[in-house]
């Protein structure tokens, strides 16, 4: 009988001298923490990186590593940490453009004007206003749809990762989601 | 927050419900809430609405990405073997448009020079053989014509011999009239002119010998017979 190496096993190898242990844990996380840094940065070389410097810190910090909480949680707040640390040095530097868009449209979220409500659902312009909208979340709001929808994880294991109440959880995403809402509405009706 | 939740408070099932992390009791349950809660069926509608947006844009943004590593690791293994074809396409991608242009005049002038060569290998091909009736094809024709022209050489051989018999048949009988009416005169193949001068004494005797008609030493007739020539 196969018995899959859990993360924790897996780590317990690397942490013994096992060089190969941590590319596994790599392999096993790096789309999903590809897909969360992308989430929280909205551009693909700002998640690239992003994604690298997670496991770079993570690597680093592997004998910090103490157990208690599951890999997976200890990763995604490594990443959501290097999201934020790099959206700070962006603003600092005004080099990103997410964040130059976030800047932009966080007050008034401006959008083309002609568009229905109906077509803001559809349509490729409609991707271009999420991606707009969510990015324009505040950091705790984004980075629980981000978990959740790109990352499709439970609440159970967004409350893990962020050491968060279930119920608080919950209450961000609805407030997350309600706030997309209206952005979306605000942008078809602009 | 709380003002843009539905009146009935039941917000935190409305997400769960969303994202189907209710167990079936409590999903059943909220569907039955929902057909009598005006709020929270416009809220799930659009709510839904809402996060079917944010699905289409992981779909769209992640579906033409690839992470990272993953994508390192795929670009190793196409490096490691790259295909002719993928290498000629990788080298016109890198490029530049002045090189595409060369490239693709360079191909118009070897199709045209090509299909001159070709034009020209036509014309210089040998033209298919047409059955002519007077070649034979067969091994039997081949030999009648043979046959034929064998018949027809013998029958031409034939002739030239009856003829040079003839020849050789009439032969005697014009050499005396030939010798009877040049009698006394040079052979016909000296030049007219001196044909018609006086022959010396030596050519007199000479011919007399040859004619044995007198004796060389009989002088009186051979004077005679000189006149008589002259005459």
């Amino acid at each position: 009988m196969v018995t899959a190496t859990s993360d924790e096993q897996i780590v317990e190898r690397a942490l013994t001298g096992d060089a190969e242990a941590f590319g596994e844990i790599v392999q096993r996380w790096e789309r999903r923490i590809f897909a969360l840094a992308f989430g929280m940065l909205g551009r693909e070389e700002d998640a690239r990186d992003a994604t690298q410097e997670t496991f770079l810190a993570a690597f680093r910090n592997l004998r910090a590593f103490r157990g208690e909480a599951k890999v997976s949680s200890w990763l995604h707040r490594i990443a959501v940490n290097q999201c934020i640390t790099r959206q700070r040095r962006a603003k600092v530097r005004n080099e990103s453009a997410i964040e130059s868009e976030e800047e932009k449209n966080a007050a008034s979220f401006a959008a083309p004007i002609g568009y229905s409500p109906a077509r803001v659902v559809e349509g490729r312009e409609t991707v271009t206003a999420v991606r707009l909208a969510v990015n324009s979340l505040p950091v705790e709001l984004r980075q629980v749809v981000v978990m959740k929808e790109f990352e499709e994880l439970t609440f159970k294991e967004i409350a893990d990762a962020l050491d968060l109440p279930l119920s608080t959880v919950k209450s961000r995403l609805y407030t997350a989601l309600k706030q997309l809402q209206m952005r979306l509405q605000k942008f078809g009706e602009d | 927050m709380k003002e843009n939740a539905p009146n009935c408070g039941r917000e935190s099932d409305l997400i769960a419900f969303l994202y189907g992390e209710l167990n079936d009791v409590e999903a059943r349950a909220f569907q039955r809430h929902v057909r009598d809660c005006a709020s929270c069926k416009a809220e799930l509608a659009s709510l839904r609405n809402v996060r079917e947006s944010v699905v289409n844009w992981r779909n769209q943004s992640l579906g033409v990405i690839s992470s990272p590593i993953i994508e390192s690791a795929v670009a190793g293994v196409v490096h490691q073997k790259p295909s002719g074809l993928a290498a000629v396409r990788e080298f016109f991608n890198l490029a530049p448009l002045w090189m595409k242009g060369a490239v693709g005049f360079a191909s118009v002038l070897f199709c045209l020079f090509a299909g001159l060569a070709i034009a020209r290998l036509r014309e210089q091909l040998p033209v298919p053989p047409v059955k002519n009736p007077s070649i034979a094809s067969s091994q039997q024709e081949f030999d009648a014509l043979v046959e034929r022209r064998v018949q027809e050489e013998l029958q031409k051989l034939n002739n030239s011999q009856q003829q040079h018999s003839s020849v050789v048949d009439n032969a005697p009988a014009r050499i005396p009239s030939r010798r009877m009416t040049n009698r006394g005169s040079l052979p016909s193949s000296l030049p007219s002119e001196q044909a018609r001068r006086p022959l010396s004494k030596t050519e007199r005797e000479q011919l007399a010998a040859d004619l044995r008609l007198t004796s060389a030493k009989n002088d009186s007739d051979l004077d005679l017979l000189d006149d008589r020539i002259n005459q």
